[in-house]
């Protein structure tokens, strides 16, 4: 009995403790660490990925009609109208294609995530050339580096930029014109299909706003780091001969080969990336970002700095790279000036992954913590 | 004379066996439930059928994942044998196959290493030979074995000192500058839970942080003694509960906060056991009067004092290394250290063939999962695993003597990232050992004041 007073003015001292921070919780707007998390994610859903999703959507539909007039008459004209499209949407593609969750993949199917679907590169010209002359459009096989806007960009762009041989190959043969057409309906209709699912999850994207393994906040993460890689592995590791087994530079390897916009297009993706770690809407208005959370803890203002004097290092590298010069030819010109751009990229790595990660107190998997 | 016989007296006299069969019912449901939860997630795929390769424990180099219908087979035989202990049925054989199949499983890969699952490891070796089946169990009901009130006081004791031990190096780990001048790693962790109902908003502030590391090395380092005291017991028992509820809220920590609070129950008195059995069981308890000796009573007190010392002694191996023990990791595993650090690290791996000179960057995801990754980035015993594996692999692909060099960069409670050894080092050379490693870089020390933002609350 005699325990039960002293149990009692225990409790009433962290009661008062909690209230008292509560209470000053409530009053201040800037206290210590009160980081808006469904702010961000709001952000992020509303300002970054659903206009993502519904300009991709817009244009995949153009690239469609335009595929459709070109293949209905293929002439200089409706083959340049299409290109132009084809750059467009594909340019638009850059800006959504690291927005893997795996809630957009449609159950119970075989499907892979959008990038796998429709962003595989490099493609296997030969093996679209064996389905273009068997007449199989049916993309009934695994083999998705057959279709995809990376198809498109073989079958509709030549390195030595001969448009009047691209137009003939589609006037003598019409199975290339039905292959082509069954690309651009694919595209679109995954598009659709991930768009449609983004749409039903958003709400409970934004509501899912801890920071547990499959809170929004950390697979959000996890694709922003994924989306940053492919630029890095893919995009200028694998052409630069950076990957087993190659034992020289690869630069057919790049993405774009054909129409040789790779350089363009690793600009507008890191440009998207950037955006996410900043916040920064497609209407270019700057909201809550990965940045302005770590802002929000301690150390984090070091890391903020940190990541952006080496994203603007990365920049350098990439303005340094001739624009007017295809990204598969500065491989054999300027191999040490893209190298540098990739060893660069490399060095950041670290900023954006576990550094981020750690500062936040995010957890990346499941099953990773330990306890007492 | 008279000392050797009092120590004799207080490790043999007769206590009743019945906090003994709590203890093995509480543990077998709860290992039950555990892996039923492990197979439900689809960890067995996850962990151990999924990855392209398996990181090993020092000395079990030879340990190989079976294949997968024999790894289900193992996880099926492991219900069979956890619900065969906490009912007591053919109770040695379900323990010494417990201890096997988990084990086991354990030993695949060590990226999956828990402190918790190397102490029910641990629990269910030494339940191998405890006499927790003599009573309140079916052996005893269906007199497979001779039924017991009482057996040797060290029986149910070595199970309180298990989970003593757990307890107090839990909290012995946590006094160090870092965990109590800086608040780290729950500074970090906590406003991450700004969100929980109640305590959240108080998590935004540093106070919170450095009143929670205080409290919980306090509570790690002086619950069990107010557990084994009479008189503390039942508050002590509260604060358990309120803790492990914490923690289990705020961490991802899975099973861990259920079983130690069920499992501390076993410091409750004889008396507060039988009556449990009483009231909800009555009819488990066999009438008896019996006390039965241990066994071979020379070999066991020696075998297990030994067990003990070794317990005891084997969590301060870290003190004859140098350097920081966080960041070396020189003796950190197996000694009780949980959620002490906040530690990652990005590891960046290339291989060159000796010969051509041609050099290759490594996408671990190529090879590792997830968790995988995370875990090896950080520890400089896994990064040598990774590079050694890497050699041998494209070794067989036709390199000529690999290479094999990594950029790694850690950080640990919040420090920027540095590197953790030289990127020029040759990894396929280096070979782990108990030997400190001195290949590693010195930790960065923490650039802040002691009692960061303490006073930040208004």
């Amino acid at each position: 009995m005699k325990k039960f007073p002293q149990q009692i003015s225990l409790a009433i001292i962290v009661l008062a403790y909690l209230l008292g921070l509560t209470a000053c919780n409530s009053k201040k707007e800037n206290s210590p660490q009160n980081f808006d998390r469904r702010g961000l994610l709001e952000n992020v859903a509303n300002n970054l990925i659903s206009p993502a999703f519904d300009s991709l959507h817009s244009e995949a539909k153009a690239l469609q009609a335009a595929t459709q007039n070109f293949v209905n008459a293929p002439s200089l004209g409706t083959l340049e109208a299409l290109q132009t499209q084809w750059i467009q949407t594909y340019t638009t593609w850059q800006s959504a294609n690291m927005y893997n969750f795996e809630f957009l993949i449609e159950p119970n199917t075989l499907d892979k995530s959008l990038f796998e679907e429709i962003g595989a590169f490099p493609v296997d010209s030969a093996l679209i050339e064996q389905y273009i002359s068997q007449g199989d459009y049916s993309f009934a096989n695994f083999n998705r580096d057959t279709r995809g806007f990376l198809a498109m960009d073989y079958l509709l762009f030549r390195t030595d930029g001969n448009q009047q041989a691209i137009v003939d190959a589609f006037t003598n043969d019409n199975k290339r014109g039905l292959y082509l057409k069954a690309v651009a309906d694919h595209l679109l209709a995954k598009i659709e299909q991930s768009r449609n699912r983004w749409l039903e999850a958003k709400a409970s994207f934004i509501a899912n706003d801890g920071t547990d393994a499959g809170s929004s906040l950390t697979l959000l993460f996890n694709q922003f780091n994924l989306g940053y890689e492919r630029i890095k592995n893919f995009k200028l590791g694998i052409p630069l001969g950076k990957r087993a087994p190659l034992t020289s530079p690869a630069p057919m390897y790049v993405e774009a080969y054909y129409s040789g916009i790779s350089l363009d297009m690793i600009r507008a993706n890191m440009k998207a990336i950037e955006n996410i770690w900043r916040g920064v809407g497609a209407d270019g208005q700057d909201g809550l970002g990965f940045q302005d959370y770590l802002l929000a803890v301690p150390g984090g203002k070091e890391l903020s700095d940190n990541t952006e004097a080496q994203l603007s290092i990365i920049y350098q590298k990439l303005d340094a790279l001739d624009k007017q010069t295809r990204l598969s030819t500065l491989i054999n010109t300027q191999y040490q000036a893209v190298e540098a751009l990739h060893n660069e990229m490399l060095k950041h790595t670290r900023y954006f992954k576990s550094d981020m990660s750690s500062l936040l107190g995010l957890y990346i998997t499941y099953d990773s913590g330990d306890g007492d | 004379m008279q000392l050797k016989k009092s120590l004799w007296h207080a490790i043999s006299r007769p206590v009743s066996v019945a906090p003994l069969a709590t203890f093995r019912f509480i543990f077998g449901v709860a290992m039950f439930i555990s892996t039923l939860r492990f197979l439900w997630m689809g960890w067995v795929y996850d962990h151990y059928i999924a990855p392209k390769l398996h990181f090993h424990y020092f000395g079990f180099e030879w340990i190989e994942p079976a294949p997968a219908w024999a790894l289900y087979a193992i996880h099926g035989l492991m219900l069979l044998a956890a619900l065969g202990m906490a009912l007591g049925y053919r109770y040695r054989l379900s323990a010494v196959l417990f201890f096997l199949c988990f084990t086991y499983t354990e030993l695949i890969d060590i990226t999956y290493y828990l402190n918790h699952y190397y102490f029910v490891s641990l629990v269910s070796f030494v339940m191998i030979f405890l006499p927790a089946h003599y009573n309140y169990s079916l052996d005893a009901r269906l007199g497979k074995v001779q039924a017991v009130r009482y057996v040797e006081r060290w029986q149910v004791g070595i199970v309180r000192f298990l989970l003593a031990m757990v307890y107090f190096y839990a909290g012995v780990a946590k006094i160090n500058d870092e965990w109590l001048l800086h608040a780290l790693p729950l500074r970090i962790w906590l406003p991450a839970h700004n969100d929980m109902p109640l305590l959240g908003p108080a998590f935004n502030y540093p106070l919170t942080a450095y009143v929670f590391s205080w409290a919980g090395m306090l509570y790690d380092t002086l619950i069990p003694f107010f557990l084994l005291n009479r008189r503390t017991r039942p508050f002590a028992y509260i604060v358990v509960l309120f803790f492990h509820g914490v923690t289990g809220y705020l961490f991802q920590i899975g099973m861990f906060p259920l079983i130690m609070s069920a499992s501390v129950l076993v410091f409750f008195s004889s008396e507060w056991h039988e009556r449990l059995w009483q009231r909800y069981l009555p009819g488990w308890q066999v009438a008896t009067q019996a006390f039965r000796p241990a066994s071979f009573p020379r070999l066991q007190y020696a075998f297990w004092a030994l067990f003990v010392c070794f317990q005891v002694l084997f969590p301060w191996r870290y003190l004859l290394y140098p350097g920081n023990l966080f960041w070396n990791e020189d003796g950190f595993r197996f000694s009780w250290r949980v959620m002490l650090i906040e530690k990652a690290g990005t590891a960046t791996f290339f291989v060159r063939d000796r010969q051509s000179g041609h050099e290759w960057v490594i996408d671990n995801r190529e090879f590792l999962n997830t968790h995988q990754e995370k875990q090896m980035a950080m520890q400089p015993d896994l990064i040598l695993q990774f590079a050694h594996y890497l050699h041998d692999y494209y070794e067989k692909q036709g390199v000529a003597d690999p290479i094999v060099r990594a950029e790694v960069y850690v950080t640990l409670n919040g420090r920027p990232s540095s590197l953790y050894f030289s990127p020029d080092l040759d990894l396929s050379r280096l070979e782990d050992s108990w030997a400190p490693r001195r290949w590693l870089y010195p930790a960065p020390p923490l650039q802040e004041p002691p009692f960061q933002g303490i006073l930040n609350i208004f």
